[in-house]
């Protein structure tokens, strides 16, 4: 009877500027709309049962970006995608739908791809880029809640390459680890790029076998 | 458009974004009038407001007309604008106001509409002209600029506003808008100058151009005559009037951040029943006109569809008053309860409380009463028909079906208010948390709370108070004062509003167009927001009143004659001015006026003809 379904969506446009707690209030009456035989939590105060991969830093888009939703029947993914799609707002995509197996995906992920628009000199890019690939650590002050703090975020670099003059960064991300993307490209390019530059453009779970799959 | 980087840069920023769902898209073609719907305060609360949403779906219903919102940006857009505007950059492009939809700034426009919904909110008004690279004056417009008009219950004394706006538009915007904007279509296809399409309009209800008339004062600054120097301008407005409520849009904007109402709203009736004698709006939407059952549910249904909201609020002057009542609440219930919709009600009169209760049969949060007034002898001269002991037994049933917070709405500084009557106020309060000890140990769920506010009372045109004296701000601040001191109990929490703001509000509520120098001077010297009262600053205000030579006290603080001439007195608003005198003479003896449901008072709109 558990109809959970994984939705591929994409976040772009003018939803890059509301934050996390209002995209997932547009998210619910977005399926409301759609008239989706969504299930409820039970209790007092039932709720929709949909839960966010990650949630998106305001400022940013999304191109591939995932929720799970359970149904209480049985519907094809392709009337899926077409009964959500045909009342979203300006932004909101849904790309793909399919059968969620295992670990919901705000459990499963736990790495990200950025692409961040940058207009500094490639050379400038490729030095930082290759320095810090080289390095075994990386320690910078990180604001936390209790003060700033020496963290080390090289194990949460996973890799940077520069194309096109954009910067492609592959980061952990998840509940278990995080690193912020600004930050991450704060180190490369040398001062902090505005959110807006900021696309997150795939979210990955481990294969278990050492390697990354998109969700 | 603003680039995404530098909107970043602003609180809130999808306040300025659009995009939102049911917000309308057309291609702009150049014979298409384009309508900015101006709305003087921020996005959110802006969006909450069903005037917005009608008179955008109406007027989008035309094809050969496209409106778009414009809000006011909140101050560090504010500040962005005037510096890309004012200031010399060597590469910075202007960025004046621009309406959500297209981006467009404002001078691209033929027409923009504002709402006056509050009267502390012109400054705002002015701001955002300014804001747009528009002239504040009317007369300092010249062709090339937009047509701007205003229209909302504010209207209904349009004169402190007279100097900045081409065109008022007062009554339903229902009745006539399609009959102006035929009119500016035509007008817009043949070409010619802006007063010739003024004039085209002034024989269609509701509208009102300033500078077709003059006012003349005398020595005392009293008005003595107000008469056209148009030939074509009628010397009497008279307001626009839909006898039925027949349109109302199928689809709302859903914002895509949270407004101060996140919630589908049905328009139960317009218009009022009660003859409260403060409340303006009980008077100028006369008579109370209902949409009827099946309709309200079919449009429930089709704007829960259209915009998935979770909550629909029954908007209505007086809710309980809807006749059908508890048959339209049952069958909603039908459908919401299904589609896991909880129903809202603004404000309540006490007499359905346990059709309430079953409104809110899942979250029992508060119940909002407004007795309005706290002894008998001032409800009875307010016309609030409502007695002590309904009062405490409408309580007491809320109570007993779950409800154990209760807002209790006052208002000070009615007229013939004399101390023991803001001491009533204190003692109905003990009372009423008294009754909730009627209830059992058992029935006591949760200790009760009753939060008790005084409002300032401000007269307003149309109303029998109209020639009632405000009382001055330094008598509300030793009420609110006494009423503080004398409220022992702890379950009561007591909270007020400002006198200052209070008094402002009256001089722009009764004022006439001189008041609109002041107005001008207050946003010149830096007012903004004023109704919010972080920004609200009196000192500006103050100073603007001495530079402008206005004297409050001349016009709020002073009882006026019967027979003096009031700035609104063109404006025929339906209700007969004898009725609002004989009103206001049966205030004086504290003898009630029957509900029109009961009774006809012959207020001169010819229902029942007093029958």
């Amino acid at each position: 009877m558990d109809n959970k379904i994984r939705l591929r969506f994409s976040k772009t446009d003018t939803l890059r500027f509301i934050g996390h707690l209002d995209f997932l209030r547009v998210f619910q009456q977005t399926i409301r709309r759609s008239g989706l035989p969504i299930a409820y939590s039970q209790g007092f105060n039932p709720h929709q049962i949909l839960s966010f991969a990650l949630p998106l830093p305001l400022g940013m888009e999304s191109i591939n970006d995932y929720a799970d939703i359970t149904l209480t029947a049985e519907i094809p993914g392709d009337e899926v995608i077409n009964r959500i799609n045909n009342c979203v707002p300006r932004g909101l995509h849904i790309l793909a739908a399919y059968k969620a197996i295992g670990q919901n995906s705000a459990a499963a992920t736990t790495a990200a791809d950025y692409v961040i628009t940058t207009d500094i000199q490639k050379e400038f890019l490729s030095e930082t880029t290759k320095r810090i690939l080289e390095s075994e650590t990386l320690v910078i002050p990180k604001k936390t809640k209790s003060g700033v703090k020496n963290t080390d975020i090289r194990p949460d670099i996973f890799d940077i390459q520069i194309a096109d003059g954009n910067l492609q960064l592959r980061l952990s991300a998840g509940s278990a680890r995080f690193l912020n993307p600004l930050l991450a490209a704060e180190q490369v390019i040398g001062e902090t790029p505005c959110a807006s530059t900021v696309s997150r453009v795939e979210l990955y779970q481990s294969d278990g076998k050492g390697g990354l799959l998109p969700l | 458009m603003m680039k995404h980087q530098q909107l970043l840069k602003f609180t809130k920023p999808a306040r300025y974004t659009g995009g939102e769902v049911n917000a309308v898209e057309k291609t702009i073609t150049p014979d298409m009038t384009r309508f900015a719907f101006c709305f003087p305060d921020v996005y959110e609360i802006g969006m909450s407001h069903l005037g917005l949403q009608i008179l955008y779906f109406l007027l989008n219903k035309r094809k050969d007309t496209y409106c778009e919102r414009v809000f006011m940006p909140w101050l560090d857009m504010v500040d962005y604008i005037r510096d890309t505007m004012y200031k010399v950059h060597q590469s910075h492009t202007k960025n004046p106001l621009f309406a959500l939809e297209s981006g467009d700034e404002l001078k691209k426009f033929d027409i923009l509409g504002f709402t006056l919904q509050y009267e502390m909110s012109y400054t705002n008004i002015l701001a955002m002209l300014d804001l747009a690279g528009i002239p504040l004056h009317s007369k300092d417009r010249s062709e090339d600029y937009p047509i701007i008009c205003a229209g909302g219950p504010c209207a209904v004394n349009p004169e402190p506003m007279a100097e900045f706006i081409d065109f008022f538009y007062i009554g339903d915007g229902e009745a006539s808008l399609d009959a102006i904007l035929d009119c500016y279509h035509e007008h817009k296809v043949k070409g010619g100058a802006k007063a010739e399409f003024l004039e085209s309009i002034l024989d269609i209800p509701g509208v009102y151009v300033p500078q077709f008339y003059n006012p003349a004062y005398n020595d005392d600054g009293i008005l003595t005559d107000f008469t056209p120097n148009n030939t074509k301008a009628p010397a009497t407005v008279k307001r626009a009037f839909s006898p039925k409520l027949d349109f109302f849009p199928e689809t709302l904007i859903t914002t895509l951040t949270e407004s101060v109402h996140n919630r589908a709203v049905l328009e139960l009736a317009r218009g009022c029943m009660r003859g409260c004698r403060f409340c303006q709006a009980g008077y100028i939407y006369r008579p109370m006109r209902e949409r009827g059952v099946g309709e309200l549910l079919e449009q429930t249904e089709k704007l829960l569809t259209a915009t998935g909201h979770d909550e629909i609020s029954l908007l209505s002057l007086s809710a309980c008053d809807y006749s059908n009542f508890a048959e339209l609440v049952d069958k909603m219930l039908e459908i919401t309860e299904k589609e896991r919709v909880s129903i809202s009600l603004p404000s309540t009169r006490l007499d359905a409380i346990e059709t309430l209760a079953k409104i809110q049969s899942v979250r029992k949060s508060s119940l909002t009463v407004a007795p309005e007034a706290g002894s008998q002898r001032m409800r009875d001269i307010i016309n609030k028909n409502l007695t002590e002991e309904e009062i405490l037994e409408g309580c007491y049933r809320a109570f007993l079906s779950g409800f154990d917070k209760i807002k209790l709405y006052f208002m000070a500084g009615l007229p013939q208010e004399t101390a023991e009557d803001i001491e009533a106020i204190v003692k109905l309060c003990d009372s009423v948390v008294d009754t909730y000890y009627r209830l059992t140990y058992e029935e006591r769920k949760r200790p009760v709370s009753v939060s008790v506010s005084t409002a300032c009372f401000v007269p307003k045109p149309f109303t029998p108070f109209q020639w009632a004296a405000q009382i001055i701000p330094e008598e509300f601040i030793a009420q609110q004062q006494g009423v503080k001191n004398m409220i022992r109990n702890k379950r009561v929490t007591y909270r007020y509003h400002d006198a200052k703001t209070a008094q402002i509000e009256g001089v722009i509520a009764r004022g006439d167009r001189r008041v609109g120098k002041a107005i001008e001077l207050a946003y010149k010297l830096g007012a903004l927001f004023d109704g919010w009262s972080d920004q609200f600053n009196p000192f500006i205000w103050q100073q603007a009143f001495e530079q402008a030579d206005i004297d409050p006290v001349f016009y709020t603080h002073r009882k006026r004659p019967v027979d003096e001439k009031l700035p609104w007195d063109f404006i025929d608003m339906g209700i007969s001015k004898k009725f609002l005198q004989r009103e206001w003479e049966r205030s004086k003896e504290g003898i009630t006026t029957p509900n029109c449901r009961d009774a006809c008072a012959g207020c001169g709109l010819g229902c029942r003809n007093g029958q």
